[in-house]
């Protein structure tokens, strides 16, 4: 691996069992929530640094399927948003 | 107990990272996918995979966003959010920007068959005007939950649409299966009713998700 | 135009159709209860009709491996589709006015195309998306129509389910990064070994024993399951946890050659016997119906965990794996049915103060009498049928401990499934409520038990289909 996919891979993996552990041991639904984000944001990293191919070319695949990938976690951060809404705002009736 | 999880989880991630580092690399399918790209009807290999060569993908991610616009509305508590830009400048930014964004969302449409862009960039851009709109307190169509949650659905129907009438069409007809002579057509269709279908369900999030006062 | 029975059409139709009812369900909002219910048995009808097509696989979008993906059935495959497919029908029958809450029903459909997305999937990041559309549409509807508790749980189901797919995600990116291959028998055919098969098994064994609510990942399980509505309850111990641990079996099994399932089998069985320990012994103090229904698949699941422990060494522990995951969905989805009936009747769902609800529930109390007995393994249950192919297997395997085993978590079950029998026989108070609900719910839950029983006898063409060769 050359020094710059190391460093790239380094992150990735560090930006994954960061938000791992924010989504696991946050006590605020809030940071959970970011912390998933920070998960998903590592293994994307990850496959976006598997896409550089031999001499250069890419491989559009990994593309796509981060693409996909950031779509179904925004989507579940939204709805994790509105649960966040419902959980505070039940919990004054 | 929280530092020993949270020391577990580095050293998951050591494992890990040691783990891809010894591991060689395959060299992946950026050949492949680039050999069969005649077939596909556009020229933006990333295109080709998101809505032909994996196009199913793509269908689910579609029922993601709007089963989860449908769900954010259904809890969201019902709670008008009050314009959060207040103020001349701000209105008079969001008139003047909101043509731009509806244009450059159009040509991100278009220009995904042949060079970055496609369904999704289009629809973040489009979605980030809308809520700009919203924010400003004028609050841009759909307006009502329940249109909303039908125009979300536009990208999911196209999807199922396209993908049945080409297999009803054809001779032994499998779903999604583009014919090579009109599939750069089809995909366009369908990324355009999708560029639709996923702004109103980025709009319907972020109306559940607004903070109220 | 392909024929109607040929997989190409039947396989497709299988997500189709649900997420042509998820669209109805928007246009016709006042009809959405009855689209999502009509949906329901219409995706029984096709995965009865879908025996047909046992053995088939078609490419979506005309693309083969590795660049496009597959949908497989299998006899495994249809055996899921066919116990996960009565229990919507019936479930959608006894709850139309869970139903007829906003969003529900159109999460309802999507439920059921993610379910049968999952099922049918071939292409491990497919498998990824298809964990998204149930793990997103399950959490959304254990909080739909219901109250704070509910709410608090379905948000940390919510980040569970996050958190499990994150790691499953991770395990398929490095799987790729290593094969440049997605589906499932193209990556098994390349041999994987060492740290680059060992670090995604790992992640994705994590991540899906984690949303599938094994012990000791189980935490989020009895507050989720306990508080969403019944016929949400019914769904979520039925089907939505055995999708997680049908993508482990899928991986253990197809991808992972035999030598790591066998290396891994300990742990297996470790956390399964944890499972029915845990589980059993917190059914068995629970102080609260729904809670010592869910306590109850907390320890039903370990039976499925501890079968896969064997499953190296007999093939017959996987038909005990099925077995298990069939009976308990049958068995556990009339029983959340009935309980809920009686629970309104009652007024409360505390167990110690739970009296009869009267004659005109028979059926869901026939129904909690045959759901016990197929949990606790009774003859000729389901149950029972699982509980005894694998005690057969891992007496066979040398493990003479499992049968004994097997035979104390039967008696634990039976335990508190007497508790709760007992209470029902307390006469009632004097201004006892009359059945609201209908006669429809009732059935619905019986149909679900008794198929629950049913099964006990079908040991053989199970075992048929799951092991054949695909």
């Amino acid at each position: 691996m050359s020094p710059v996919d190391l460093l790239y891979t380094a992150v990735a993996v560090a930006l994954f069992g960061l938000g791992l552990g924010a989504l696991a041991l946050s006590a605020r639904p809030l940071k959970k929530l970011l912390g998933a984000n920070v998960m998903g944001t590592g293994v994307f990293s990850l496959l976006i640094v598997t896409a550089r191919g031999p001499d250069g070319a890419t491989d559009p695949v990994p593309h796509a399927l981060v693409i996909t990938g950031i779509v179904v976690t925004v989507a579940a951060t939204g709805l994790g948003l509105a649960l966040i809404r419902r959980t505070r705002s039940a919990s004054k009736d | 107990m929280t530092v020993l999880v949270g020391v577990g989880f580095a050293l998951v991630s050591l494992a890990l990272f040691a783990a891809l580092v010894a591991t060689p690399e395959a060299p992946g399918l950026g050949a492949l996918a680039r050999s069969e790209i005649a077939a596909t009807g556009v020229s933006n290999p990333v295109t080709a995979v998101l809505l032909d060569y994996r196009a199913y993908d793509t269908l689910l991610e579609l029922v993601v966003v709007l089963l989860a616009a449908v769900a954010a509305g259904a809890l969201a508590p019902r709670e008008p959010a009050p314009a959060q830009l207040d103020g001349p400048v701000a209105e008079a930014a969001a008139g003047l920007l909101t043509p731009g964004i509806v244009l450059m969302a159009g040509y991100l449409l278009w220009i995904g068959s042949k060079a970055p862009g496609g369904a999704f960039q289009a629809a973040s851009l489009l979605a980030g005007g809308l809520i700009l709109l919203e924010v400003t307190g004028k609050t841009p169509p759909p307006r009502s939950e329940a249109v909303t949650r039908a125009v979300a659905g536009l990208g999911v129907l196209a999807f199922l649409g396209v993908g049945v009438g080409v297999a009803v069409a054809a001779a032994n007809g499998v779903f999604l299966d583009h014919p090579a002579s009109i599939a750069g057509s089809l995909i366009l269709a369908i990324e355009s009713a999708a560029t639709l279908g996923i702004a109103a369900g980025l709009l319907a999030l972020f109306r559940a998700g607004t903070a109220s006062a | 135009m392909p024929t109607a029975a040929s997989p190409d059409a039947v396989l497709a139709a299988l997500v189709v159709l649900p997420l042509a009812a998820a669209l109805g369900t928007l246009v016709l909002p006042r009809l959405a209860p009855a689209v999502a219910t009509a949906a329901s048995w219409a995706n029984l009808a096709l995965v009865a009709f879908a025996f047909g097509t046992i053995g088939g696989e078609t490419w979506l979008a005309g693309w083969s491996a590795p660049l496009g993906i597959g949908l497989r059935l299998d006899g495994l495959a249809w055996v899921f589709l066919a116990f996960s497919a009565p229990v919507f029908a019936l479930a959608a029958s006894a709850g139309r006015a869970t139903l007829a809450e906003d969003g529900a029903a159109t999460l309802w459909t999507t439920l059921i195309a993610g379910v049968n997305a999952i099922f049918l999937g071939a292409d491990l990041f497919n498998l990824y998306v298809g964990l998204e559309v149930v793990s997103l549409s399950a959490a959304a509807l254990t909080a739909v129509g219901a109250g704070a508790a509910a709410a608090r749980a379905a948000l940390r189901y919510l980040f569970v389910g996050l958190g499990g797919s994150l790691l499953y995600l991770m395990a398929v990116a490095s799987i790729y990064r290593a094969t440049g291959a997605l589906d499932i028998g193209l990556v098994a055919s390349m041999g994987l070994q060492g740290p680059a098969l060992a670090t995604p098994l790992a992640l994705a064994t994590a991540g899906l024993l984690l949303k599938g609510g094994v012990a000791p990942f189980h935490f989020w399980l009895p507050p989720a399951h306990g508080n969403a509505a019944p016929i949400v309850s019914a769904a979520l111990s039925a089907v939505v946890v055995k999708t997680a641990l049908y993508v482990l079996l899928r991986l253990w099994l197809d991808v992972a050659p035999q030598t790591a399932l066998a290396d891994a089998a300990p742990i297996f069985r470790a956390l399964g016997l944890l499972a029915v320990v845990v589980g059993g012994v917190a059914a068995l103090r629970a102080l609260r119906l729904k809670a010592l229904i869910a306590y109850s698949t907390v320890a039903q699941l370990g039976y499925m965990a501890l079968a896969l422990g064997f499953a190296a060494e007999a093939p017959g522990a996987t038909v005990a794996f099925v077995a298990f995951a069939a009976a308990h969905a049958l068995a556990k989805s009339g029983l959340f049915v009935a309980a809920g009936m009686i629970a309104k009747a009652n007024g409360h769902d505390e167990v110690p103060r739970l009296t009869d609800p009267g004659t005109a529930y028979g059926p869901a109390k026939a129904a909690l009498a045959i759901s016990g007995g197929a949990l606790a393994g009774l003859p000729p249950t389901g149950g029972f049928l699982a509980k005894w192919t694998l005690a057969q297997d891992a007496a066979a395997a040398g493990a003479w401990w499992v049968a004994p085993a097997l035979v104390a978590a039967g008696l634990l079950t039976a335990a508190y499934m007497a508790r709760l029998a007992t209470a029902m026989m307390r006469d009632p108070p004097e201004n006892a409520a009359a059945d609201e609900g209908g006669p429809l719910r009732g059935w619905s839950a019986l149909a679900l038990a008794s198929a629950a029983l049913l099964l006990g006898f079908l040991g053989a063409p199970l075992a048929a289909l799951v092991e054949a060769e695909p």
